[in-house]
């Protein structure tokens, strides 16, 4: 492959993590709520999938399954405190990172061994794959890659074509009106921050299939980049996709940039730096987007609500 | 000491909250204040009086806090960006500054850390056979000035009211903006202090991971602690700093990782949220 094609090839790699992580705090905001504690989220993911594999013989699913877990207890613990107990997300969020950063690092000396990996399998779609040029560079990624996609996919369908989508929207927009129209805004925002860091927690076990092995903080600000993906995206699952392969071709650049010759010469820790600054940028670029309006305001129902 | 770090980052975090600005930044705001400190004492001419170029670096950190600070600060103002996103993204920024500063500006050889300042510029000891410099006088005055802003001064009036309800505040005739870049520009010369008491008061260089690692963010806790009073952020980072001090030294002894430390302080704020003791008011939405 040229330099070109290997940077395209890598930069999908990397931009699986941050967009199911994208695709979670979709869902999330959706429902009203703002969850800042999703590079934690992402960081428990990773880890659980490195002891899945660790005790799972080597086998990337189990480290899957278990990531999946650790995202449903997440969610059921983020959900109680955002929603049932009304604490502060942001604050709670930030409090959240630094729990699952100790907790992570503190485990992980004892529970996962540096220097074992394991791999998503690669699947070469038959036929696409041999198109020449772009072939090798979209069909023949690992099979998460694609799973990205089609939930994607999925996420757009569930927030725009069904009553989730719908009463979700109600809730994130003016809670107090759903709940006289009979909806529960509480069981809505648990199912959708359970669901929200389910696929962030996926996103976590992607970025350790993609690297050597478990490493302290290894998300890097992945989850707060996916955060701004979603307002880059404007809430809508698919521009959600084109934003994560943007970031993730921009870390894609730091491994690839002395391959490419133009880009040769620039020091490598502006690289490194490059996706936080297009962040910036972005934000800039992205100024009309509004989030909905009771996102980080938590809710009190005017009744008792089981 | 650890103390007087955590009084400073406390109070980057406080100020900003107090109007329900999240200035989750200051981690890398305090970077970027070491990161300046290093660069301009590794500069300055040899001869100056110590007390004058401590004075002089001081100054400066507090001032590239505060730079490092506006952005966020301005966008909000500006474009109504989206302040807990651009703030973190500038600590990830000034972190890799920082890196940059270890294996490629500064670079002191063998060590992972940058070249050690010159001694003319070192913090002298309170008391000699301590570890105490004048760092933590500095924090303590810091901590004073910030209360006195707050509580005596219009500024600290707007800040407040502007935290209280902002659309009441903005019918008052106060500018929501102008708080936000105040606001921000405080908080990160105070964020940039603490990375001035670090380099100068505590380590003499900018080291590689974890020594500074997350003292922004406990400053967050620090605050939340406090409730939001600068005074109160003094007996807040001393038992925080308890904390950290006394997870190392359960390090030494059972062989644990210093961040059971971390983990004591996020349950505990946690904690302290779930039961209420944290609360923040919120306006009801209304209908548009």
């Amino acid at each position: 492959m040229s330099p070109v094609q290997t940077l395209f090839s890598l930069g999908i790699a990397l931009m699986v993590p941050m967009l199911f992580a994208a695709l979670g705090e979709l869902i999330i905001e959706k429902a009203g709520v703002l969850n800042v504690g999703i590079e934690g989220v992402m960081l428990i993911g990773a880890f659980s999938a490195a002891v899945g594999v660790n005790y799972g013989n080597g086998s990337i699913w189990i480290g899957l399954l278990i990531a999946i877990g650790s995202g449903i207890v997440c969610g059921i613990i983020l959900a109680l405190l955002y929603v049932r107990l009304g604490t502060d997300q942001i604050v709670t969020g930030i409090m959240f990172n630094i729990l699952a950063f100790g907790l992570t690092t503190t485990l992980a000396v004892k529970y996962v061994h540096a220097s074992q990996s394991s791999q998503f399998p690669d699947w070469d779609i038959p036929g696409l794959h041999s198109i020449p040029g772009i072939g090798d560079v979209l069909f023949s990624q690992d099979v998460l890659v694609y799973a990205s996609i089609v939930i994607a996919a999925l996420v757009w369908y569930l927030t725009r074509q069904t009553w989730f989508g719908l009463y979700s929207r109600a809730v994130s927009e003016y809670p107090r009106a759903a709940e006289s129209a009979g909806l529960n805004v509480w069981r809505l925002r648990y199912v959708a921050v359970i669901l929200g860091c389910v696929l962030t927690a996926v996103g976590g076990a992607e970025l350790f299939a993609n690297s050597g092995g478990f490493v302290a903080g290894y998300t890097n600000g992945r989850g707060f980049i996916a955060l701004a993906i979603v307002v880059l995206a404007r809430w809508n699952a698919f521009y959600v996709v084109a934003a994560a392969l943007l970031f993730g071709v921009a870390q894609a650049l730091q491994f690839e940039a002395d391959k490419l010759g133009f880009l040769g010469d620039v020091p490598s820790h502006v690289l490194i730096a490059l996706p936080y600054i297009l962040v910036l940028v972005a934000v800039v670029f992205a100024r009309g987007s509004r989030y909905p309006a009771a996102v980080g305001i938590p809710f009190r129902p005017t009744r008792s609500s089981t | 000491m650890t103390a007087s770090l955590l009084i400073a980052t406390g109070l980057a975090a406080a100020i900003p909250f107090r109007a329900q600005l999240w200035n989750v930044g200051g981690e890398g705001q305090m970077w970027f204040g070491a990161f300046c400190t290093i660069g301009i004492a590794l500069n300055l001419p040899k001869g100056l009086a110590p007390g004058l170029s401590v004075a002089i670096l001081v100054i400066a950190s507090m001032v590239a806090g505060a730079v490092w600070g506006l952005v966020p600060g301005i966008l909000k103002a500006t474009i109504n960006a989206n302040e807990v996103i651009t703030s973190l993204m500038m600590t990830f920024i000034a972190i890799e500054l920082g890196n940059w500063a270890i294996d490629g500006i500064w670079p002191q050889g063998a060590s992972n850390e940058t070249m050690s300042v010159p001694a003319n510029t070192l913090m002298p000891n309170i008391w000699s056979g301590t570890l105490v410099t004048w760092g933590l006088p500095l924090a303590l005055i810091a901590a004073i000035v910030a209360w006195a802003v707050m509580s005596r001064t219009k500024l600290g009036f707007e800040i407040r009211a502007v935290g209280l309800n902002p659309q009441t505040a903005r019918m008052n005739g106060m500018s929501v903006g102008k708080v936000a870049i105040v606001t921000f520009a405080l908080g990160g010369a105070f964020a940039g202090l603490a990375g001035s008491i670090f380099i100068l008061g505590i380590n003499g260089a900018l080291p590689a991971g974890f020594p500074l690692n997350n003292f922004g963010y406990l400053g967050i806790a620090v605050a939340l602690v406090a409730r939001l009073s600068p005074l109160w952020i003094i007996p807040s980072a001393v038992l925080f700093a308890g904390l950290r001090v006394g997870s190392d030294g359960l390090q030494a002894s059972t062989g644990l990782s210093t961040t059971v430390g971390q983990i004591l302080v996020a349950l505990f704020v946690i904690l302290l949220l779930a039961f209420r003791l944290i609360r923040f008011s919120y306006p009801e939405v209304a209908s548009r």
